[in-house]
């Protein structure tokens, strides 16, 4: 693949986008401010693609590289632990919540809040729409889980690690990255 | 008029950057020696990467088992930086011009990358004319079973901000220990 960029070029879009007006004439301008971006996100895509490449070459656990400016990072995405349903009533209550959404009575809100609270349910108003079936969701505490892995030195029983999380690869400035996935 | 000499370690300079200082003084002085499971677990862990690579001339398998030339392990030196302060270094393995340090536990090796420890250390090498051009970390999860890897380029800036580090937060160290009177009460047990 070859990307050429011509910088003369580049000075004379930023003056051209300084004075852009909603007029026809406009579009050219934009066409081309839509393909630079696109041409920009594809070299950062050869550039990851080669990272990845060099860093596993370095190591096969390659995680991070870093030197004065940039740092170079693997990231885990999507939850790292979960709950196993075969051993949930053995998995530490403290390390993770639920929530659940359930079809109600045709009443209003404030009834079902209280018909639900009244059966011993924290109940969490948002705006959305309805399900048609009872969705359970468990969210494991990860901060937690490291810690309880630290103290007990192994897993907690019922709460099983993610083996293979997605990972992506990023490049950014020191101190301009992006917060912690996890 | 005292001539004590500030013996500056990662690991004594990182408790009191952190504002631990009792801590600091406690490990400084060897006041209160506390072994928990996991330190116990994790100088097994570095007892038996040292001897493999010192035998083997290879990083440990779960570190990738890469070649290396001359490994020196575990070596610890005390460098002389000024009158008042000696920077002591212990590296887990130089393998010049690489210098690897290996972690036990939940972090990731770029967790440790974040540390003054990878500068340090390069430091350190530089005053003794040890050629240094990266730190790699390597980081063993013994409860997930998995490793990670992070590498640091050794760079002008970076032995600046070392050696600034240990400079300022050891002149804090060094003065108050002097101001309080603590080299004197505790010199003997001074490593």
């Amino acid at each position: 693949m070859k990307i050429i960029i011509d910088t003369d070029e580049l000075a004379k879009l930023q003056t051209e986008a300084e004075t852009i007006v909603l007029k026809a004439e406009a579009q050219d301008t934009l066409i081309k401010i839509l393909d630079l971006e696109k041409k920009i996100a594809e070299i950062k895509e050869v550039a990851k693609t080669k990272l990845l490449e060099e860093g596993k070459k370095k190591n096969p656990n390659f995680k991070s590289w870093e030197a004065d400016l940039v740092r170079v990072s693997m990231r885990a995405y999507g939850a790292k632990y979960f709950v196993s349903d075969s051993e949930f009533a053995l998995a530490p209550k403290e390390l993770f919540s639920t929530e659940a959404t359930v079809i109600a009575p045709n009443e209003d809100i404030e009834t079902i809040k209280t018909s639900l609270e009244k059966a011993g349910y924290q109940v969490k108003v948002t705006k959305g729409k309805e399900g048609e079936k009872i969705a359970i969701k468990r969210a494991v505490n990860t901060k937690a889980v490291d810690k309880w892995v630290k103290e007990h030195r192994g897993m907690p029983t019922g709460i099983v690690e993610v083996k293979e999380r997605p990972v992506s690869l990023n490049f950014a400035k020191i101190g301009e990255e992006d917060s912690e996935n996890e | 008029m005292n001539n004590y000499k500030l013996r500056a370690s990662y690991s004594y300079l990182s408790l009191w950057s952190s504002g631990r200082w009792e801590e600091a003084i406690k490990a400084y002085f060897k006041l209160d020696r506390f072994i928990s499971r996991a330190m116990a677990e994790g100088s097994d862990y570095h007892d038996e990467w040292q001897n493999h690579c010192v035998k083997t001339k290879t990083l440990p398998a779960v570190f990738g088992g890469a070649k290396l030339n001359k490994p020196v392990c575990e070596d610890k030196k005390v460098i002389p930086v000024y009158d008042w302060l000696d920077l002591v270094i212990k590296a887990d393995c130089i393998d010049s011009p690489i210098i690897h340090e290996f972690k036990t536990g939940i972090l990731g090796s770029d967790d440790y990358v974040r540390t003054y420890q990878p500068a340090i250390y390069a430091v350190g090498c530089v005053l003794l004319k040890i050629p240094v051009e990266r730190v790699q970390i390597h980081a063993y999860n013994q409860y997930a079973k998995t490793s990670t890897f992070s590498e640091v380029e050794v760079t002008e800036s970076l032995l600046k901000k070392g050696l600034e580090y240990v400079e300022s937060v050891g002149s804090e160290m060094h003065n108050y220990f002097v101001e309080n009177g603590l080299y004197e009460r505790y010199s003997q047990k001074e490593n």
